[in-house]
């Protein structure tokens, strides 16, 4: 893995990082926000953007002595193939649930907030042979298509901050503390869970030239991230009443529902589906290709493209488990703090273990 | 029993003509490294033999007597009619030979006698073995065998019609220069050779097909360009394993990393400033004789957006033509499954006013929108593809029927609504504004794979198809240079020179993706000349 030919820079990483992290923000984090603290949603948004920050900063420190050695080589190293095979299975375990439920959630909304008339499962395949294909053309290839949408996007989520300006009313932020003071401290240190796809720090260290370079584009994308959605979450709740936003579905698509440009167009929310179904693409080509990396790095094996199908397969199972749409949020939801300790508790124990175990075995 | 065979064996009636394993010509089975003999009779018969004479019916073997050392030989020339110059044969290859010779000096034997005295041509091969010496006659030289002298000497005389330099028929500028490349290589090489006027552009040799040896050139800057991109090109060149090759398009294919991907991995161009531009770039050209394009490699996507316009205008210009280039090409591919995606599913983004026109000029059509689009696009097609073959004979009336019958007559009979014809002359001349027709073919191809995305799934089916074609091009790689670069990956020059002319590029600065030798003094002018403009300030 040291000689690993697959390189990519810090443009690259930055732009994976930013998009695994805002990608929920597209879906449905800012409703769920405002349902938990109504006006003072946003203080949730900056509080766990802190938290998470404090957290990530943390962590490069912690991984300053392990250059470009993902998690799995760390716990190889701190406590063998055991604890390897371990760490590796129990981080598979999230990017395929996240990736399914993603998958149908994806499908589900795209489907209700366009007027087509396909089918929700033939979306899902569709969505589905985009993310395969995706995956078939290998890590390198994910990493370029994100350095090159990413800009796209969030260009596209500037657009609709700045186009829904005329409907900003700051009355909206009140009351000041939303649902309760205690509420909002107690909800930011949960909402920490939606920064599970840090996960994604563990595994890009590799692909990434050299320790100053991915340190810096952890930090470049952990920072623009939390500063996109603190503002995404604000220009929710400036823009939509409390016990309406606490509702409303794809909160971000219903802010660019309000865009207006005169007599030139009826309604241009239009335009973002494309936005919408990108981001999707991007995220679940990106789960399935880093499970399938990981999966080679485990089994050893060059054919790892051997693994995709299967791991489709088992991403439409998971999310086409759950009844309906609700239940695969809800399950989502119930699931939020074990993934949050797998894929943030868990690998900072590993590093730390690493970390200390060696300096013992050093002085011994 | 001959009705009945008749009967049975109807396919096989006399006059039909079945080509058996007997009618098929004999090889030669002449030996390739066979050697040149003193005797002259022999020599005939076997250069006979090799050159089917008299079957090749403009081969000319004219015997005639050399003088050697005062002493009358036989002798013969042989060469091909029409592709040596008679002119060049008489006065340096008969003339000399067939007067009195000068005396033998005494370091000289008489086989370099022949070729240092008597054969007063400025380029002469001689050789030992018949092949290399019928190779080169059959590329316009004159062989000379002498009787006594185990060799076969082969004048350069070549002298066959060809097409001078002329304007360059696809890639059209309104500033700079406006010499295109002709068929001829050496032409071809002496015209960047003298664009170019540095010591270290090195044009190297090279022979593609096993039968036709076409003559090719690989030329580089040998203190620019990156050295294992040179071998690499060298290797591919020499693994073309093809008996005849005439073209450098049918070189591009060979080439080429992936044949089977949509866009073309290598950039080929006939402007002779475009080829020095882009060795001066660091990369490697290769012609081949009896074409008029250079193939450029490594080539990105931004390789074929890019014209010599860039260089040759005003800044603000160039940037402006360059943006209208990538709206261009955005138009071409994207215009018609978007109009597809608004009409069938996002009416809401149509103003009232304008949808009440639209839906009024779709009412009294008797297709679907998707069926009007996919005629007029492929007649569109059709009308092109006329007027690239016949395009001084044919061109007006191709013209004059694509714009009255398929225009004028098809909305005036209801058969397509006038929306329709706008959409599809928008995307024609977005079409045909791609600076590069290889590119240009490729998205033509996948504008119909939008379409029927569009109509298929709407937005979604159009975005997967948009996602879809973006990791093709994100995967594709030209000599180990990412097709998108340096946008993907992002190089140092980063997101502004890949979309605008800048004043780096004014003054030839290198693109760092292909990691080419950059020149030291150029980094240190540069550092100089920003140091100076703030002490300037």
């Amino acid at each position: 893995m040291e000689n690993r030919i697959i390189t990519f820079g810090r443009f690259e990483a930055a732009s994976i990082f930013i998009h695994a992290l805002i990608v929920k923000v597209l879906l449905g984090l800012p409703q769920l926000l405002c349902a938990q603290a109504g006006s003072a949603a946003w203080m949730i948004a900056l509080i766990s953007g802190i938290v998470f920050l404090v957290l990530v900063w943390l962590i490069l420190a912690l991984y300053r002595r392990y250059e470009g050695k993902n998690l799995l080589q760390i716990a190889e190293e701190a406590g063998g193939k055991v604890l390897k095979w371990g760490i590796g299975l129990v981080l598979l375990l999230p990017l395929l649930f996240k990736g399914g439920i993603t998958l149908r959630l994806s499908a589900e909304t795209l489907n209700l907030i366009t007027p087509y008339r396909l089918p929700t499962v033939l979306t899902a395949v569709l969505v589905g042979v985009a993310m395969v294909v995706a995956a078939y053309r290998g890590i390198e290839t994910v990493a370029r298509l994100h350095a090159l949408l990413v800009p796209v996007i969030l260009l596209a989520l500037l657009l609709v901050v700045f186009a829904s300006f005329g409907s900003i009313r700051f009355d909206n932020l009140f009351p000041f503390w939303g649902l309760g003071k205690d509420k909002v401290f107690a909800e930011s240190f949960g909402a920490i869970s939606m920064y599970t796809d840090l996960l994604y720090l563990f595994l890009l260290y590799p692909y990434v030239k050299s320790r100053h370079t991915f340190s810096r584009a952890m930090k470049t994308g952990a920072v623009v991230a939390v500063v996109v959605q603190l503002v995404l979450v604000l220009c929710y709740v400036l823009t939509t009443q409390y016990p309406e936003s606490g509702e409303l579905f794809m909160p971000i698509y219903q802010v660019s529902r309000i865009i207006r440009l005169g007599d030139n167009s009826q309604s241009i929310e239009a335009i973002f589906y494309p936005i919408w179904i990108l981001s999707s693409l991007l995220y679940l080509s990106l789960s399935l290709t880093f499970a399938m990396e990981l999966s080679g790095e485990l089994t050893h094996t060059k054919y790892q493209k051997l693994f995709i199908l299967p791991y489709a397969g088992l991403m439409f199972l998971v999310g086409y488990l759950p009844e309906s749409v609700l239940s695969a949020m809800r399950l989502s939801s119930s699931l939020a703090p074990l993934l949050s300790v797998l894929t943030m508790l868990l690998p900072t124990l590993i590093l730390v273990f690493a970390r200390f175990g060696r300096r013992k075995t050093n002085e011994t | 029993m001959g009705i009945f065979r008749k009967i049975l064996d109807f396919h096989t009636t006399d006059e039909g003509y079945i080509l058996k394993e007997r009618d098929r010509p004999p090889t030669s089975g002449a030996r390739p490294d066979a050697e040149v003999v003193s005797d002259i009779n022999e020599n005939y018969e076997e250069i006979k033999r090799r050159m089917s004479y008299p079957d090749s019916g403009d081969l000319i073997i004219r015997w005639f007597c050399a003088q050697i050392f005062g002493e009358a030989r036989d002798a013969f020339i042989f060469y091909f009619d029409g592709l040596s110059s008679r002119d060049n044969i008489g006065h340096f290859v008969l003339g000399p030979l067939m007067q009195v010779g000068a005396t033998l000096p005494q370091s000289c034997d008489e086989i370099t006698y022949v070729s240092r005295q008597l054969i007063t041509q400025n380029d002469c091969l001689v050789s030992e073995t018949y092949e290399p010496a019928i190779e080169n006659v059959c590329f316009g030289g004159c062989g000379i065998c002498i009787d006594g002298i185990p060799r076969v000497y082969v004048a350069d005389v070549k002298g066959w019609e060809k097409r001078g330099v002329a304007k360059p028929m696809t890639e059209g500028t309104v500033l700079g220069p406006q010499e295109g490349f002709g068929e001829l290589i050496r032409m071809n090489t002496a015209l960047l050779r003298k664009t170019i006027k540095d010591a270290n552009f090195v044009i190297e040799n090279a022979f593609v097909g096993k039968k036709s040896k076409t003559p090719c050139a690989v030329m580089y800057i040998k203190d620019l360009a990156n050295q294992s991109l040179i071998d690499e090109v060298k290797r591919r060149i020499e693994r073309v394993d093809v008996d005849y090759l005439f073209t450098a398009e049918e070189l591009e294919n060979f080439l080429e990393d992936s044949n089977l991907r949509l866009v073309p991995q290598i950039f080929s161009t006939e402007r002779v400033d475009r080829a020095a531009m882009e060795l001066s770039d660091g990369n490697v050209v290769v012609m081949v004789n009896g074409s008029p394009f250079a193939l450029v490699m490594p080539a990105t996507f931004f390789t074929f957006m890019k014209t010599p316009d860039n260089r040759y205008m005003r800044l603000p210009y160039a940037n402006l033509l360059q943006l209208i280039r990538y709206l261009a090409l955005a138009i071409s591919v994207l215009l018609p499954g978007f109009f597809i995606v608004v009409m069938q599913y996002h009416h809401e983004m149509i103003p009232t006013d304008l949808l009440y026109a639209l839906e009024a000029s779709f009412e009294v059509t008797p297709f679907s929108t998707l069926i009007e689009l996919v005629v007029l696009e492929i007649s569109f097609e059709l009308i092109r593809e006329a007027e690239i073959k016949f395009p001084s004979i044919g061109g007006p009336s191709i013209g004059i029927v694509g714009a009255l019958i398929l225009g004028q007559a098809a909305v005036s009979a209801n058969v397509v609504s006038p929306i329709i014809i706008i959409i599809v002359a928008f995307t024609a001349v977005g079409s045909l504004s791609t600076p590069n027709y290889n590119l240009g073919i490729t998205f033509r191809l996948m504008k119909f794979v939008y379409i029927f995305a569009a109509a298929f799934a709407g937005f979604l089916g159009f975005t997967v198809c948009l996602f879809l074609h973006l990791a093709m091009l994100a995967s594709t790689k030209s000599y180990g240079v990412r097709f998108l670069s340096p946008l993907a990956p992002r190089t140092r020059e980063g997101f502004f020179r890949t979309f605008f002319v800048t004043r780096n590029e004014k003054r030839s600065g290198k693109p760092d993706y292909n990691n080419s030798q950059k020149d030291p003094e150029e980094h240190v002018g540069r550092r100089a000349r920003k140091g100076g403009a703030r002490r300037g300030k």
